[in-house]
């Protein structure tokens, strides 16, 4: 037969059976997974791009390049120009330190001026007090005026209204900034600031040839528009000119996103999961019911290879078409999740990317294709004595290969999909325990459910009966929904401890204020006062300033790789401090604990573990320090994994107080403080005038107001994966509809009463849910664990109210679905079912 | 109808030499037909009869090509089937042979006329359409052209299974059982239809019956009895 006409044959046989309803199920799975693969993906991409763009805010644009200079590319296109095409706004900000004055008292502060633009996107927040209510405030200090932290005015003794100088100008200083969106991730940038117009630099003189000055660029616009212009400027920076992006700023907000990211990963990776069994089970009922077609087929003349390529062919096109209109029904669903969030989403919401339609096409056709192929490649192995002897079934294929191949093509998605082998190998892991553990389950069970039948009611073990007799075909049924409740449960427990994990690192009482500078003869006075007004306080740590010089004997800068040569930790000083046990939210990754009251005989340290990692310092290095005028050695006793999002006060290095609590010292501290609480800090200020407080509640409020709208977002998410679990659930019981059909209209023929086939479906039903439902608890267990423990970093606990409630849940669903789609056994006429037999 | 084999072979379309089919069952051997030898001219009918499970479908499939004897050979049409691999018997069938089995057999996702147009499709003819509605209207069934099988009589789908075999006016058509499912009536005008067909068409017609009374419509006949040619 020529391929013309192969294709001609298969064409008008496709469309025969699309008429005659033969593709409905088949195409409805395709559909229905392309379409929550597709419209989680768009959705997904959008809220990402979303998330991204909001958290601009916190570096002050959607795009920042810092640079030492005023900005200039290399290019003969200047950036000014190029940034009007594009329709982006733009501001440069100056950041020096100075040292402003009023009447006798000075202070050494970091002055940012700013332009007309400032700030780009989120807005200021200032009060006209100091401690007072903040205002949103949506442009910088006008000419002549000055807005300062709080600190400022207690240090300087000046209220406002009043003017300060800074170098050869008066400014009269207006408000009190609360919250600066681009301040910066470190809590411990230690000078106060001052912001003034960039108007006025000029008439200030502070600022010379060779003064040390950094300029800030910040750009924003469309997220399409800034995407481009960071391609056209990437090429063009000069040395020293840097592109900050708002991950690599706010550490809180970039962790909570790269958590959504993962965890919208295993979302789509479920989707995949469950669109593999919902098509591998459709394809092979397809098979099934093309045994007879095939045979006759073959009667008629077609060769082995002529109905494997029409076949084939059917399938491939069934694979495109459902997946163009899949992609399609996920790009209309995204737009519906969209309307239907409006309210709870940023005012702007980037288009999705095109990735999302093209994953759903290849997941479409490589899924079709790949979990059809072992069924079609089974037509042509069906001998065209069918005809005669429908008892005739092609040999079925090796389980090996079926399921090896089915694994090893799950594998390959879920890795391109997830680019994660770990998550892969950890979800594939628990569905393989499913698989064991399911087959192993029945077995036990049939053996346990054959002795105790005889003791059940007629209808009960006439469900189990059909139970029993079936074992290859309830195996799979089981394993499909056990794979699909595990999905759900899995995404349903990943969703509930990571909000736990967010809501215990950022606590409703979470610090949100930080203070530094007690002196060490006030700390049992600061205590006391914190503590008699009830605040909820962290432990006072010491605080010592000092710089890293070697490592092993090696100058830093030739110890670490090039790319670290530059790292913040190596070029400032930092706060040394020291303990006698580990900080709260620390965990040791490597390495001990020191004993309290042993005394070693060279310091001990302990480093923060991702600082550890950079460096390249493990356990017994040594490190040489330089403080207050001195250098001395220490060795590293132990790396600790340091929770930066928890708010509390945390240290790159912690030492062993035996050795190193001479070194001089002010202590620092952080409780939590409502609003209501707030004006406090005056007489708190006030009566320990050398300390300085840094209030972190703005911050707070703006990284649990991003984290709060991650939430919506995965809420919505797994929504969709438990719907694409139902109709998958649906699918699976439509497979053994027709054998279901041919024993209810012959046991109605036989005389049964339809509540005795009712009540035996919900027999049957009910019974596989609730092996289902076991075995689900159990492998989900075994992801969580292990997901938990190396993907999301979360700690672990057993589910136990699960076992007792999803196998009686289970239950009750599947007896209702199989109840709902095998409903058409009572309806229809025994005798129209027979005839078609 | 001759059986034996001391006739010129090109005067026969079919004959079968010595055939004989053998199943493995477990460690056993279990000969399902004993050897047996026939053949059929050109425009003639046979019928193979015997009692349920005597042999006789297993023999048909054998004669149509659609299972190798264990021993011995078959010539369709001058080709000897059992020198032929699969793919080649099933073009020996797209040209020279048209089924009728007793359960129908009917695509149950093709309408009525698609069912009998799928043959002439894959021969590739021009015009498909118009001959399947022709021979459909020859059976009466011009009204029905558009149904499923699900949506026809018995007797109505043996009428579109008739108008499938003869609609490639076929050399040879094997049936096997073509009236079993039908009630006396029905099965009586299927017969008739039949016989007609293949008298208008000089289509050499294989049978298979338990109905001594249909069998004594053709031309010859031979009864097999637990595997033997009586």
């Amino acid at each position: 037969m020529s391929t013309t006409l192969r294709i001609k044959l298969a064409l008008k046989l496709c469309w025969r059976e699309w008429k005659a309803g033969e593709l409905t199920v088949l195409l409805a799975a395709l559909l229905i997974a392309i379409s929550s693969h597709t419209a989680i993906g768009f959705f997904t991409d959008r809220i990402e791009r979303a998330m991204t763009y909001k958290a601009g805010d916190s570096v002050g644009g959607d795009l920042v390049v810092h640079s030492a200079r005023p900005l200039t590319l290399t290019g003969s296109i200047d950036w000014q120009t190029k940034a009007d095409t594009a329709a982006l706004a733009y501001t440069s900000v100056l950041l020096f330190s100075s040292v402003v004055v009023h009447d006798e008292d000075m202070l050494l502060v970091g002055v940012k001026a700013v332009g007309d633009q400032y700030p780009l996107k989120a807005p200021l927040k200032t009060s006209d007090t100091a401690y007072g209510q903040p205002k949103t405030t949506r442009s910088g200090p006008p000419a002549g005026e000055a807005w300062v932290d709080a600190r400022v005015l207690n240090e300087l003794n000046l209220d406002i209204g009043e003017v300060l100088s800074l170098g050869a100008m008066s400014l009269r200083v207006s408000r009190v900034l609360i919250f600066e969106p681009d301040r910066g991730g470190s809590m411990y940038s230690f000078t106060p600031r001052v912001m003034m117009h960039r108007a006025d630099l000029a008439q200030a003189e502070v600022l010379q040839d060779g003064s040390r000055v950094e300029y800030h660029t910040l750009f924003a616009g469309e997220i399409e528009a800034i995407t481009a212009y960071q391609q056209w400027m990437t090429p063009q920076l000069k040395p020293g000119q840097k592109i900050m992006t708002p991950g690599e700023q706010a550490s809180t907000v970039g962790d909570a996103l790269a958590r959504a990211k993962r965890f919208m990963g295993l979302a789509s990776l479920i989707a995949v999961l469950l669109a593999a069994v919902a098509i591998a089970m459709s394809g092979k009922h397809y098979s099934v019911r093309h045994f007879d077609t095939s045979a006759m087929l073959r009667c008629l003349g077609c060769k082995q290879n002529d109905v494997v390529f029409i076949y084939l062919f059917q399938m491939l096109l069934i694979a495109v078409l459902g997946s163009l209109a899949g992609v399609a029904l996920g790009w209309l669903a995204q737009f519906m999740l969209i309307y239907l969030l409006k309210d709870l989403l940023p005012e702007v919401v980037p288009a999705a990317g095109w990735a999302a339609a093209w994953s759903g096409m290849g997941l479409g056709l490589v899924v079709l294709l790949g979990f059809t192929l072992p069924s079609v490649l089974r037509l042509r192995a069906v001998s065209p004595l069918r005809v005669l002897r429908k008892d005739l079934n092609p040999l079925p294929l090796s389980a090996w290969l079926v399921y090896g191949s089915a694994l090893g093509l799950t594998m390959v998605l879920m890795g391109y999909y997830t680019g994660s082998w770990v998550m892969t190998l950890s979800v594939l892991g628990g569905a393989v325990l499913v698989f064991l553990l399911t087959a192993l389950f029945i077995a036990m069970l049939f053996v346990l459910l054959e002795k105790a039948s005889g003791k059940l009611s007629l209808s009960m073990r006439a469900g189990l009966r059909n139970l029993l007799r079936r074992k290859t075909e309830t195996l799979v049924q089981t394993l499909a929904f056990s794979l699909t409740l595990m999905a759900m449960l899995v995404i349903v427990f990943i969703r509930t401890d990571l909000l736990n994990n967010w809501q215990q690192s950022l606590p409703d009482d979470a610090p949100n204020h930080f203070v530094i500078n007690i002196l060490p003869d006030k700390v049992p006075a600061f205590e006391a006062y914190l503590d008699a007004q009830s605040l909820v306080r962290s432990k006072t740590y010491p605080m010592s300033r000092g710089r890293l010089l070697e490592i092993n004997g090696v100058a830093v800068k030739q110890a670490v790789t090039k790319e670290e040569e530059n790292n913040e930790s190596l070029n400032r000083e930092l706060n040394l401090t020291w303990s006698d046990t580990l900080q709260e939210k620390n965990s040791l990754v490597a390495g001990a604990w020191w004993q309290t009251g042993v005394i070693a005989e060279i310091p001990e340290v302990s480093i923060e573990s991702r600082l550890a990692k950079k460096l390249g310092i493990s356990v017994n290095d040594r490190l040489t320090f330089f403080t207050g005028g001195q250098n001395w050695q220490a060795e590293v006793k132990s790396i600790r994994d340091v929770k930066w999002e928890s708010f509390n006060p945390n240290f790159y290095f912690v030492f062993n107080p035996n050795q190193v609590a001479h070194l001089p010292a002010t202590y620092m501290t952080s409780f939590y403080l409502s609003a209501e609480q707030k004006p406090m800090l005056k007489n708190l200020v006030k009566t320990f005038p050398s300390i300085t407080v840094f209030e972190m509640d703005a911050i707070l409020s703006q990284v649990k107001s991003i984290i709060s709208q991650v939430i919506v977002a995965i809420e919505y998410v797994l929504l969709f994966v438990l719907a694409a679990g139902m109709m998958v659930t649906l699918a699976a019981m439509q497979a053994s509809l027709d054998e279901r059909l041919q024993e209810g209209a012959l046991m109605r023929t036989l005389g049964a009463p339809r509540r005795l086939i009712r009540r035996s479906q919900w027999g049957e039903f009910g019974c596989m849910g609730f092996i289902a439902g076991l075995v689900a608890v159990m492998g989900t267990e075994l992801v969580s664990y292990l997901t938990g423990r190396f993907i999301f970093h979360i700690s672990y606990s057993p589910l136990w109210w699960a076992w007792a409630i999803v196998p009686l849940g289970a239950a009750l669903l599947v007896a209702l679905l199989g109840s709902f789609s095998t409903r058409k056994i009572l309806a229809q006429s025994p005798m129209l079912v027979l005839r078609e037999g | 109808m001759n059986s034996g084999n001391d006739t010129a072979m090109n005067e026969y379309i079919l004959q079968a030499q010595a055939v004989e089919k053998v199943v493995a069952l477990g460690q056993e051997t279990l000969r399902i037909l004993e050897p047996i030898s026939l053949a059929i001219k050109a425009g003639q009918s046979l019928a193979i009869v015997g009692e349920s499970g005597s042999g006789k479908s297993t023999l048909l499939g054998l004669l149509a090509g659609l299972d190798q004897p264990s021993s011995g050979s078959i010539h369709l049409a001058g080709n000897d089937l059992t020198a032929l691999d699969e793919d080649a018997r099933a073009s020996l069938r797209a040209r020279y042979v048209g089924f009728v089995f007793q359960s129908f057999q009917l695509m149950p996702n093709l309408t009525a006329l698609e069912n009998v147009m799928l043959p002439l499709e894959l021969l590739d003819v021009k015009a498909p359409r118009e001959q399947a509605e022709d021979i459909l209207s020859r059976v009466g069934l011009s009204h029905r052209l558009k149904h499923y099988p699900k949506q026809l009589s018995g007797g109505e789908q043996q009428r579109v299974a008739l108008a499938r075999a003869f609609v490639t006016r076929p050399a040879l058509l094997f049936a096997d059982e073509p009236t079993g499912n039908l009630d006396r009536a029905t099965g009586g005008r299927i017969e008739d239809l039949l016989f007609q067909l293949n008298d208008e068409h000089n289509t050499t017609l294989v049978l298979v019956t338990h109905d001594a009374r249909l069998a004594a419509r053709c031309h010859a006949e031979v009864t097999i009895d637990a595997g033997s040619a009586q």
